[in-house]
């Protein structure tokens, strides 16, 4: 079995410090150490759930409905927080996001629906449940001043997002190379009736794939409400794709089975970087939309073009 | 003789469901019985049907569209600038043949680069809205011409233009998938690629056209909507794609590919829009429809499923 190598993960670190060079030529204020700490800040919301997006889309899964996940939880949070406080707001998160993983991972699983179809269709029922309990206004928390510990606190002058964020990573890392679980993850996505006849349990795991982003999600939630300090049915639109677009980026193999975390957590700052960057030079929102959809399908050529070398007819046969 | 009753049940289950429904609703609602509100679901119909026609396409032969709201937004942006300064009919060329370019697009990178075609279109979905955002700059434009507003809202014998428009689309797409060599590959090649590719069929071009078709249908769903409205904005049929789908599922297309019938889908439009249009008259909330439609959705593919369990039953017996 071969382990994690540095070199997968190379072309996306030059390209992060291809790019940052070029941003601080245009825009001197990119290399200051606050514009650093708010990438590394902005890094950690997509970031978090790509992690849980990588072991979804290596067990050969995807989760479209992620952005109405946030959205729905964001409502969570901000509902309960303000009514028995912030513990029982991130609690009862934790509880509707597993819930939500698990009704998207039944669908798939007992249902046999493709996975990208049946998370379109819980990301329009969770957004309209989203949106209903938050009665399609904005749910204020500016009271609440304990969640902003989660984006602008700092333990020993780190800010707390990126300790989560370190956090969640090392966890994921562990699980996935080192443990049972992360192998079989792996198994069932290369492939799915050898893992089932060889007695692996395949629902189960694809179930916990679903769980997986969708906890993922709850960190990410989390940060996020705090540094908007509002819950509301309509964030996170374009969620899904951002994470998809850091995974695929990341080195991911679509069809399954082989996952690159730490190529994940480098697509997210260069994709951060990219943003980061536009942002500061003024660029239209617009266009950075536009630029990171070019990312993304570029992203996948490239990834493909690798794929067919190494796969050989995989890619079309598993199709 | 049982078996032929059970197959013909099947294909037509969505006409069924239509006719049930609006019994029910006729004899029980005064205000859906009205002529115009009628009227009024065929012409609807039209707009994300003509749209569910290439989309049918799409899912025999296996793939998906995601794209195609974004699409329709921004050749709805691109048309009503153009109308705006070039002759109209020249104006409704070029945007067909930007449906074309985008769906070609789409096609090129799915069948030549050989990557899902879910994925693909998943980027593109992003892109072709990004683009609709840039060209118009967020704002809405706005065309009012007497003869153009004409085709979204007028009416010819009584009967809608849009679901004219759709009605003979269908009935030319559907004599092309069944009675055509291309149709008859786009039917093989959701049933498998590599046969259809032994057998001498040029998969990858087949596989781009299709998409390119859907972009064509797309365009024209596009010069409608915007004659609806007299005016196209960037951020137009955000959910244009879960419909379509919808459409295309309810209407018995086999979701792995290889079945299905374009007559299919032009009831199942029908019947869409019926209920939210019945869900209009009882004033439900937005986010429930949503909701509701989802739970629909969701229901057609577990049929779709369920029918799938059955044909393979059939097969080993």
């Amino acid at each position: 079995m071969k382990r994690f190598r540095f070199s997968d993960t190379a072309g996306l670190f030059g390209a992060i410090i291809l790019v940052f060079i070029i941003f601080s030529c245009l825009q001197p204020n990119m290399l200051t150490l606050f514009n650093i700490k708010n990438i590394f800040v902005q890094v950690s919301i997509t970031a978090i759930a790509a992690a849980g997006m990588t072991f979804a889309m290596t067990a050969g899964v995807f989760d479209l409905s992620i952005g109405s996940i946030q959205a729905l939880l964001s409502v969570v949070i901000a509902r309960i927080g303000l009514q028995f406080g912030l513990a029982a707001g991130i609690t009862a998160a934790f509880a509707v996001a597993v819930f939500c993983g698990i009704i998207n991972g039944v669908i798939v699983v007992n249902l046999k629906i493709q996975a990208f179809a049946a998370t379109l269709v819980t990301m329009i029922v969770i957004r309209g449940i989203a949106i209903l309990l938050a009665h399609g206004k904005e749910i204020p928390i500016y009271n609440m001043n304990s969640i902003k510990f989660f984006s602008s606190g700092t333990i020993l002058g780190i800010p707390v997002p990126i300790i989560i964020m370190i956090l969640v990573y090392a966890v994921s890392f562990i699980v996935y190379e080192y443990t049972e679980f992360g192998m079989y993850m792996r198994s069932v996505g290369s492939n799915l009736r050898a893992s089932t006849v060889s007695g692996i349990n395949t629902g189960k795991y694809l179930i916990f794939a679903f769980v997986c982003t969708a906890v993922g999600t709850v960190f990410s939630t989390v940060i996020m409400t705090s540094q908007i300090m509002f819950g509301k049915g309509t964030v996170g639109e374009d969620f899904a794709m951002d994470v998809i677009t850091t995974v695929v980026l990341g080195g991911t193999v679509l069809t399954g089975g082989k996952g690159n975390l730490f190529g994940t957590m480098a697509a997210s700052l260069l994709i951060a970087v990219i943003k980061n960057g536009l942002n500061i030079s003024g660029v239209n929102t617009y266009y950075q939309q536009l630029v990171i959809g070019i990312v993304f399908i570029a992203a996948l050529v490239l990834n493909n073009g690798k794929n067919l070398q190494i796969f050989g007819e995989k890619t079309e046969r598993r199709r | 003789m049982s078996e032929i009753k059970k197959i013909s049940w099947n294909k037509h289950m969505i006409l069924l469901l239509l006719l049930i429904f609006w019994t029910v609703m006729v004899t029980t609602n005064p205000a859906f019985r009205n002529a115009d509100n009628l009227m009024n679901i065929l012409r609807e119909s039209a707009f994300t049907g003509i749209t569910a026609i290439g989309m049918t396409y799409c899912i025999i032969m296996g793939d998906f569209d995601l794209s195609v709201g974004s699409m329709l937004a921004l050749m709805a942006v691109v048309g009503v600038k153009l109308l705006n300064i070039c002759n109209m009919w020249l104006a409704f060329l070029l945007i067909l043949i930007l449906g074309v370019i985008c769906g070609s697009l789409n096609g090129f990178i799915i069948a030549y680069l050989k990557i899902s075609a879910f994925i693909v279109t998943l980027g593109t979905f992003y892109i072709f809205r990004a683009v609709a955002y840039i060209i118009t700059d967020g704002k809405t434009v706005v065309y009012s011409d007497k003869f153009f507003m004409f085709l979204g809202n007028g009416t010819i014998m009584k009967m809608p233009v849009p679901f004219l428009v759709f009605v003979i689309l269908a009935v030319l797409a559907s004599i092309v998938l069944r009675h055509s060599v291309y149709g008859r590959s786009v039917m093989g090649m959701g049933n498998s690629v590599k046969a259809c590719e032994i057998s001498g069929i040029n998969t990858k071009f087949i596989k781009m056209s299709v998409f390119m078709l859907a972009g064509a249908f797309t365009a024209m769903s596009a010069i409608l909507s915007a004659s609806r409205q007299a005016s196209a904005g960037p951020g137009m049929a955000a959910n244009f794609h879960f419909d379509a789908i919808t459409m295309v599922v309810l209407g018995g297309t086999s979701l792995s590919g290889g079945a299905g019938s374009i007559f299919n889908t032009v009831i199942a439009a029908v019947f869409y829009t019926s209920m939210s249009n019945c869900m209009n008259l009882y004033h439900v909330d937005t986010q429930w429809q949503r909701i509701f439609m989802g739970l629909v959705l969701l229901c057609a593919f577990a049929m779709d499923f369920i029918k799938q369990i059955g044909r393979d039953v059939g097969i080993k017996n």
